[in-house]
C-alpha cells in the first residue's frame, strides 16, 4: 500500500494505471535518495549522470549530441550541463578534428576522482536498497521493456 | 537487452544497478508521453497534477501542504506550480480562514472546464502500459511496492 499512502491514493482506477503511476512515483523517490548521496558532492542528478557517461567513453572524447543521446532524462540541456562542469573543473572541451562547429568533451582527472569517491557510497547505498532478489529485479527490468516495447 | 540499446550502455555493474537505470529511463518515456498529451492545453505534467488533486477535493479549497503531500513528484515547487496556474487563470488564491499565513487554492471555472476536456486523458495514460497483460502490471506494482517498503524500514 505504500504508494496510496505516500500520494494518499486511495484507490487507481486500473492496475495499469496503477503500474504507470508507480513507475513514475519510484524514479522520483529513487532521484530523492540519490540527491541525498550527491548533496556534499555538490553535484546535481544530471551533472553526476553527465560525468557518468564521459567515464564510459574515457580515454575518447565524446560530442554533446552523443551525451543527449545517452542521457536518461531526453528533456535536460546537455550544454548548459556541460558548462556547469567546465566551470567546476571536471570535463574539458576539445575541437572535434572532423567537424569543426561539433564539440567534443572529455573528463578530467578530477572528474573521475571524484566518481570514483561518490561510487563507494553510492555502491553501499544500492546494496541496502533492495529488498528484491537479483532475478526480480531482472524481471522487473524485462516488463519495463515489455511496457516500451522495447526490443533487443 | 533492450534497455542497453536504448541509452547506448553496453553493461550494467548488476540487475540492481540496471533495474535503477531502467527505472528511470521508464519513467522519463512516461512523462514524454504524458506531456505531449497535456501540450495541446498548453499545461506541464506536474501543473496537471495539481490540478487533478485540487478537483478531488473540489469544491473545498485545498492548502499548499495539502497539495506537496499528494504530488507525485516530492521535489515540484508547489508555490511556484500555484501561481503559474493561477497567471493561466485555472485556479485561484485565497487566504485562509482557518489560519491567516496560509494559502488556500480552489479550482476555476475555466480550471473545471479544462479538467472537463481532459477527461479521457485517464484512458490514453493507461494505454501507456497496453503492451503489457494484466498480470505482468500486477507483477510491477508488487515488485516496486517491495522496493518503496524495503526502504521505509531500513529508515527506521
Amino acid at each position: 500500500m505504500a504508494i496510496e499512502q505516500d500520494i494518499q491514493q486511495e484507490v487507481f482506477k486500473s492496475s495499469f494505471t496503477k503500474a504507470v503511476v508507480n513507475i513514475i512515483y519510484t524514479s522520483n523517490w529513487i532521484s530523492n535518495k540519490q540527491l541525498e548521496v550527491l548533496k556534499p558532492f555538490d553535484l546535481t542528478l544530471q551533472q553526476y549522470n553527465v560525468l557518468r557517461i564521459l567515464r564510459g567513453q574515457f580515454p575518447k572524447p565524446i560530442t554533446v549530441n552523443a551525451i543527449i543521446e545517452r542521457m536518461l532524462d531526453k528533456m535536460s540541456n546537455a550544454s548548459r550541463l556541460v558548462d556547469k562542469l567546465l566551470a567546476k573543473g571536471m570535463v574539458v572541451r576539445r575541437e572535434c578534428p572532423e567537424d569543426r562547429r561539433a564539440v567534443d568533451v572529455v573528463i578530467t582527472q578530477k572528474g573521475l576522482d571524484l566518481l570514483a569517491e561518490i561510487d563507494k557510497i553510492q555502491q553501499e547505498w544500492e546494496s541496502n536498497f533492495y529488498n528484491l532478489c537479483p532475478e526480480e529485479a531482472l524481471q522487473l527490468s524485462n516488463l519495463l521493456d515489455k511496457m516500451r516495447n522495447s526490443k533487443s | 537487452m533492450s534497455i542497453e540499446k536504448d541509452i547506448g550502455q553496453k553493461a550494467f555493474r548488476n540487475p540492481y544497478h540496471k533495474l535503477i537505470v531502467n527505472l528511470h529511463y521508464s519513467s522519463s518515456w512516461l512523462l514524454s508521453n504524458h506531456s505531449r498529451l497535456l501540450k495541446p492545453f498548453d499545461l506541464t505534467v506536474p501543473q496537471f497534477n495539481v490540478l487533478q488533486i485540487l478537483k478531488s477535493n473540489h469544491p473545498e479549497p485545498s492548502s499548499i501542504n495539502y497539495i506537496i503531500e499528494r504530488m507525485l513528484d516530492k521535489m515540484s515547487n508547489a508555490t511556484r506550480l500555484v501561481d503559474k496556474l493561477c497567471a493561466k487563470g485555472l485556479v485561484s488564491k485565497t487566504n485562509s480562514a482557518r489560519d491567516k499565513r496560509a494559502v488556500d487554492v480552489i479550482l476555476t471555472a475555466k480550471g473545471l472546464e479544462i479538467l472537463e476536456e481532459l477527461d479521457h486523458i485517464h484512458e490514453k495514460i493507461e494505454s501507456f502500459a497496453s503492451n503489457l497483460m494484466e498480470n505482468e502490471t500486477l507483477i510491477i506494482n508488487n515488485l516496486l511496492e517491495k522496493i518503496q517498503t524495503q526502504n521505509s524500514s531500513s529508515k527506521e
